[in-house]
């Protein structure tokens, strides 16, 4: 081969591995949500209430705990499961029982769900309950959303407003 | 013309038929499917270099970093575009010189055995590349870093322990923090570079001579050629990030970020799985039972010296010099680890008493294949030698994982195989035209810079040059040997060369006459 062929063939060489990088480094592009589409986000990281009530220690408890542990009050650490439920445009799309984690089930209990809906005009509904002492919803939130094109409005909680916060 | 590799598996004569190609073009000295390994650790230092320029300039902050990125992109596209662009085809070229490299060494056979160790460590740096990759382009925080940001943290929470919280720092702009993002910057920039390092060191490890560099025209060429697509096609970013709507259509890089479309088609649990699964099975590999391996080399001590030379010339570090405990004086004697031997004779080449000369009538070396005893590899030549009745005969030294020269089908030519052509001692060629009746010698095996045992074609070329101990006697007549490797791919540039080695033998022979 020649060394005029060679170098022929070298610079195809170069050419083929630099497209192949510049392509697949950009292309094809890749559609993650339709142009119509939006999208809701429903997520936040709650305590439920505690499933019992504080009690007050007898003496005789008392005198048998370590003298570090000794407080007078005996609360229960376990929280209640949280139900939450959405509603988009009065159909249900969402419903689950929410565990609260840790071993003794005290912990938080976390939701993180996404949910693509056409984009428009929709009315939400999203209801929670966490507290199994008690009977029905404790918080619920009705609203009417405007949703642009690739929107994503999230549906949180907040514990310091003790109610459903929406992002638009 | 004789094919002589067609006992070889399709996906090996495939890739030999490329490499062909790229030979023709390059020369094997400089043919980069020879560098794969080198050209991935190429990239790496280009991209560690690259990045320390756009670190000079870079924010660690949320919105500061997207500025700066793009001050460097469109102002100072010059010198910063450049750069930038140099960092993110440097990195995709490694992941496609890293994949070649993997397969190449799977088609090859080569990791199993005592290649296992090097198989295995290898495995990891696969994903520290990639995870390298994917923290990179976070650092953006354009549209794509944004979609990264949120679907890694979401392949992350698939995990219990992670409560779901990792993705929660990407809900809203108030969620957002810079301190998270100085850990993404920390984990790019200095924890999963030195990790990679680390990780390519023990890669290494097991390999002397180990070449971590490629060859200056390749490397020129590569960085000539990259310029060139910087120019073309700069690298830049998307719009800032926006966590109040969802990237739509992006351009990913789907070098580093096709694992994220996967989950989007699959799901989290899916994609770790197949992660999980891809990832043992690779390491798992060296498991897989194949042909019996060849006993080690074997050390023996009434004729080894202690001279050192097979530990120079070992390219696994199987031999090692320890203090002389048989009570010669001398001061060291050689020690094989059976381990890490592969078995491929370069240390009996490299002995010197690995001599035929000798007044003996057997031929025992200071060390030696049990499996193919350098005595066999003489009386095996003789042999055929006396059977040949043609004028002239040639003796064609080759290697088991070249071009089959025992398939050399034609009067007045011996095809002597050996596991590797470097377990030749240079005494053995002077011998043959001396002592054994041979008008011509023959050597041949892998392609130059590809040898199967990474250094045999080269130390016998050093060998026969005089530039390596043992040499080749200079009353060797040079006019009657001929050094042509060849891959398997390549055999009619052997039976060429062996065709014009004999019209000049033949001449050689009248001339005498």
């Amino acid at each position: 081969m020649s060394n005029g062929m060679k170098f022929a063939g070298q610079v195809v060489a170069y050419a083929v591995f630099m497209a192949l990088i510049g392509y697949l480094s950009t292309s094809p592009a890749y559609t993650h949500l339709a142009d119509d589409k939006a999208m809701i986000k429903l997520s936040f990281a709650h305590y439920g209430k505690t499933v019992g009530e504080c009690r007050e220690r007898t003496p005789e408890e008392l005198a048998r705990l370590p003298p570090n542990m000794r407080t007078p009050m005996d609360c229960p650490r376990e929280r209640s499961p949280i139900t939450i439920e959405l509603d988009l445009n009065g159909e249900p799309v969402f419903a689950t029982v929410l565990r609260p984690s840790g071993l003794s089930r005290d912990g938080m209990a976390y939701i993180y769900e996404g949910f693509e809906v056409p984009a428009g005009r929709h009315e939400l509904e999203v209801r929670m309950r966490d507290d199994v002492t008690t009977e029905g919803f404790d918080h619920v939130k009705t609203v009417q959303v405007e949703l642009e094109p690739a929107h994503l409005l999230v549906i949180d909680f907040r514990a310091e407003r003790n109610a459903f916060m929406l992002s638009r | 013309m004789a094919d002589m590799s067609t006992g070889e598996p399709l996906p090996r004569r495939a890739l030999h038929r490329v490499e062909g190609l790229f030979d023709a073009a390059f020369g094997s000295e400089n043919n980069p499917f020879h560098f794969l390994g080198a050209l991935t650790v190429f990239f790496f230092w280009v991209a560690v270099l690259t990045g320390i320029y756009l670190f000079i300039f870079f924010e660690f902050s949320i919105h500061g970093a997207y500025h700066s990125i793009e001050y460097l992109t469109h102002d100072q596209w010059y010198l910063g575009g450049i750069m930038r662009s140099f960092h993110r085809y440097a990195t995709d070229a490694a992941v496609i010189t890293m994949t070649l490299h993997l397969v190449r060494e799977f088609i090859l056979g080569r990791y199993t055995g005592f290649r296992w160790y090097t198989w295995f460590t290898g495995v990891p740096l696969l994903w520290f590349v990639i995870l390298l990759g994917i923290t990179g382009h976070w650092l953006v925080w354009d549209k794509l870093a944004q979609y990264i940001a949120i679907a890694s943290s979401e392949f992350m929470d698939w995990w219990p322990w992670f409560g779901q919280n990792m993705v929660r720092n990407f809900l809203t702009e108030d969620t957002l923090s810079d301190r998270f993002f100085t850990l993404m910057a920390f984990l790019h920039m200095i924890g999963l570079p030195v990790m990679l390092l680390f990780g390519i060191w023990f890669h290494i490890s097991r390999l002397s001579k180990p070449i971590t560099n490629p060859p200056r025209q390749l490397a020129l060429g590569t960085l000539a050629a990259m310029l060139v697509l910087a120019l073309i096609k700069p690298a830049v970013s998307h719009d800032f990030a926006d966590l109040g709507t969802v990237p739509d259509v992006l351009s990913i890089d789907w070098f580093y970020l096709w694992v994220f479309p996967l989950i989007d088609v699959t799901s989290e649990g899916f994609v770790w799985a197949f992660l999980a699964a891809a990832t043992l099975l690779l390491a798992a590999l060296p498991l897989i039972p194949r042909k019996e391996r060849p006993p080690a080399v074997e050390v023996n001590l009434d004729l080894c010296t202690g001279c050192g030379r097979c530990v120079n010339d070992c390219p696994y570090d199987a031999v090692s010099l320890q203090q002389r405990d048989d009570g010669r004086r001398f001061i060291h004697q050689a020690m094989v680890d059976p381990d890490l031997c592969a078995a491929c004779g370069i240390c009996v080449g490299a002995c010197p008493s690995s001599s035929p000369f000798r007044r003996k009538s057997e031929l025992a070396t200071g060390i030696d294949l049990p499996g193919l005893p350098l005595e066999g590899v003489r009386d095996t030549a003789a042999r055929r030698l006396s059977e040949c009745t043609a004028p002239d005969p040639v003796i064609v030294y080759g290697c088991d994982h070249g071009v089959d020269v025992t398939a050399l089908d034609e009067p007045g030519v011996v095809g002597v195989s050996l596991p590797c052509i470097a377990m030749l001692p240079p005494s053995m060629i002077d011998f043959a035209l001396r002592r054994q009746g041979a008008a011509g010698i023959l050597i041949t095996g892998c392609a130059p810079c590809d040898c199967h045992y990474r250094l045999g074609n080269r130390w016998m070329e050093e060998r026969i040059t005089g530039t390596r101990e043992p040499v080749l006697r200079l009353r060797a007549d040079p006019q009657r040997m001929l050094v042509h490797w060849a891959s398997p791919a390549d055999a009619g540039s052997l039976h060429s060369a062996l065709h014009a080695f004999r019209d000049r033998i033949r001449g050689l022979s009248r001339e005498a006459s």
